[in-house]
């Protein structure tokens, strides 16, 4: 060992020990059940967390009134689900669609002149043809 | 007791005599490992007690993959690392630096007995950054091999060379040898 320039006060390394021996009596040796019990604790919570959500799940999944909303008309529902098509919960509309005839003619002509086409556009596009 | 014999009471399951053996055969050369870290008497107490009862909290799950003394000195580094590290941290909380600190524990040790020169090496040593320090000290005061050195502080024998000479080369800049 190098030259110590250190001291401790008189009979400190005795009186050291002396209370080092007394750690053992203050300080009490976790037994198996200490050491477990807070792990156990842990996986006792997560068991019950599980338990309460899957309880909760099973009430909502099998409760009519959650799972099929009567109070809410068809209709109601399609008016707030946002969609491009009319037949998803409408399928009268899809019927009458279907049932529709082909436009005349005269229907694609009105048409065409309302989105701006001029009749001159379409008799020139009648003779290229 | 030698250190076979404490980790026979281990085996046995004798726990009480086994730490009072620790005790006996190795509290004094612990103090002056954390002495050299805490830079105080007082300090260095505390570190003792608080390493002395980790050891006791731990004997029961020591194995004897490691030496005993392996074992104990690494609780002790762990130990005395936390407590730089705590004081370290006091003293960027208080705008000043843990070197100004330092120097100030070692000027106002009582227990201080050595001349200028060793003051000066405390306050190299104090400077010095804290892995550097550690091997610097268990080499060169402790006197244990590198491997030993290794098996404390889960650093490779290379790097603890390297580590080693960076410690000796800025020590001697700041002692201007």
């Amino acid at each position: 060992m190098k030259q110590n320039p250190h001291t401790t006060p008189e009979a400190y390394f005795s009186d050291l020990k002396t209370r080092l021996r007394s750690i053992p009596e203050m300080q009490e040796v976790p037994t198996g059940w200490q050491r477990v019990r807070p792990h156990l604790a842990m996986a006792a919570a997560f068991l019950a967390i599980v338990a309460v959500g899957t309880a909760i799940l099973r009430n909502t999944a099998g409760n009519p009134a959650v799972a099929s909303p009567d109070s809410t008309s068809q209709y109601e529902l399609a008016q707030l689900v946002r969609t491009s098509s009319p037949y998803l919960y409408d399928e009268d509309a899809y019927t009458q669609e279907e049932e529709m005839s082909e436009p005349t003619e005269e229907e694609i002509i009105e048409y065409l002149i309302s989105t701006g086409v001029t009749i001159e556009n379409i008799e020139a596009d009648e003779t290229e043809d | 007791m030698t250190e076979k014999d404490i980790q026979a009471k281990l085996k046995a399951g004798d726990y009480n005599l086994a730490f009072n053996g620790i005790v006996d055969n190795y509290s004094e050369r612990l103090y002056w490992h954390v002495r050299r870290f805490t830079l105080s008497h007082e300090d260095a107490d505390d570190l003792v007690q608080d390493v002395y009862i980790k050891i006791w909290n731990a004997l029961p799950s020591f194995r004897g993959d490691s030496e005993l003394f392996t074992w104990i000195w690494r609780i002790a580094t762990n130990a005395a690392l936390n407590y730089v590290a705590k004081a370290k941290l006091r003293s960027a909380l208080s705008l000043s630096s843990y070197a100004a600190e330092a120097d100030r524990l070692i000027d106002n040790d009582p227990w201080f007995d050595g001349d200028e020169a060793e003051r000066k090496l405390s306050k190299a040593l104090a400077r010095l950054p804290v892995k550097q320090r550690t091997v610097f000290c268990l080499r060169y005061y402790d006197e244990l091999s590198y491997e030993e050195i290794s098996d404390i502080t889960g650093t490779s024998v290379g790097a603890l060379k390297a580590s080693y000479h960076f410690a000796a080369e800025k020590l001697k800049d700041y002692l201007e040898l």
